[in-house]
């Protein structure tokens, strides 16, 4: 045994001797003055070794490391004690928990807008290419139909021409449900004038 | 054909721009009349959140919390759910109180007769003719839907047709969402 612990002393002079060794400064000297570099010798310090026997099946206190997810550590070795027995008691420290909730999520914020899109039109698009008996008109040609329309709770039409469409505005306290069609034809023998007009036919 | 009295549609449509997400639900009667219309704040998620949710971010805010959050606040119950983005239909069908659909537009000829339906091959989806003068609109359920469920719902858009143009208040949702985003429409 106490062989042993002398050898391990020797191991700590020799990691010793190879920690202090690497840090000495070598300095390069020109060639002819070169000498060999004077390296102090490595000094053996005394050193205490506190004998652990009364405290033999103490409890280990683990640290915060040893408890996270619970590891208990069933054997621990010191490097200095040999002849040194230590017991490996089970954890029972538990890191505390905090209590509370914990946000996590996105929440959306909702927001109502019913009134204003209220003021918004609706549009309508041209569905004269999807007539097969298109309405006749004598001295007229159907250039656009608009439908479905609520005829009776119609406030206000836009026809907007870059696009071909006609925007609608409904009076929403109307209680009319009957749809229309707005047609609205070219008139082919005006050369000057109103040469559009615009007619109601009854719903599709 | 006149609308029916106490019927309604909702449209729920969501934007989704860069990192900006943003949904609003809009409650019309059958003749387009906003009954009810609700909006989220754009809602942007964070460098940290992206990580944290990673590929499930984008159905987390567009289904769980711009979805659920629309389908409370809305007070008036629509008949339908008409939405612009099939890959919501599935969770409509799971937490929406009414049958969901989505629906979309065509460049098809018209069908020969009103409330002519024909199936297409993707599973759930049919073409529909809502009205005598319009291009056959294309309309997904959520599969597994009843056929009795599809004929109740093409009902119903072609009862509303006749009185509204169906695909219309999708794009005045976003003529909205563009007016508030310009301060033009507050509350």
């Amino acid at each position: 045994m106490k062989r042993g612990f002398i050898g391990r002393l020797e191991e700590i002079e020799e990691s010793l001797s190879r920690l202090f060794a690497g840090r000495v400064r070598v300095r390069s000297l020109p060639p002819r003055r070169a000498r060999v570099a004077f390296l102090p010798p490595v000094r053996r310090g005394p050193i205490n070794i506190e004998h652990l026997d009364s405290r033999q099946n103490a409890p280990v206190t683990g640290s915060l490391a040893s408890e996270w997810r619970c590891v208990r550590p069933h054997r621990m070795n010191l490097a200095l004690a040999g002849s040194v027995k230590i017991h490996s008691a089970p954890l029972e420290v538990r890191p505390p928990l905090t209590k509370g909730s914990l946000s996590f999520g996105i929440s959306p914020t909702i927001k109502d807008a019913t009134e204003r899109i209220r003021f918004l039109p609706q549009v309508r698009g041209n569905r004269v290419r999807y007539l097969k008996e298109k309405p006749f008109v004598e001295g007229s040609g159907l250039i656009a139909l608009f439908s479905p329309i609520i005829k009776d709770a119609l406030l206000r039409e836009v026809l907007e021409r870059e696009r071909g469409v006609l925007l609608i505005w409904y009076d929403v306290s109307s209680d009319a449900v009957l749809p229309y069609m707005l047609a609205l034809f070219r008139r082919l023998d005006a050369s000057q004038g109103d040469i559009f007009s615009w007619r109601w036919l009854p719903g599709a | 054909m006149s609308p029916q009295k106490g019927l309604a549609l909702g449209y729920l449509r969501l934007i989704e721009e860069g990192n900006l997400f943003q949904g609003a639900a809009l409650v019309t009667d059958f003749r387009g009349i906003p009954l009810d219309f609700r909006y989220t704040e754009p809602i942007s998620p964070t460098r940290l959140e992206r990580i944290l949710y990673g590929d499930a971010l984008d159905v987390y805010i567009r289904e769980e919390v711009i979805l659920e959050s629309l389908l409370k606040a809305v007070e008036v119950k629509p008949s339908l759910w008409v939405c612009n983005d099939r890959k919501l239909l599935e969770f409509l069908k799971e937490h929406a109180a009414c049958p969901p659909i989505f629906l979309e537009s065509t460049s098809y000829s018209p069908l020969d007769a009103v409330g002519e339906m024909v199936p297409q091959p993707e599973a759930g989806a049919y073409l529909v003719q809502v009205d005598p003068i319009s291009a056959p609109l294309k309309l997904i359920v959520p599969v597994s839907t009843g056929e009795d469920a599809v004929k109740s719902a093409a009902s119903i858009l072609i009862e509303a047709a006749a009185s509204m143009e169906l695909l219309e208040p999708f794009a005045r949702i976003k003529r909205a969402l563009e007016a508030v985003a310009a301060g033009e429409i507050t509350e």
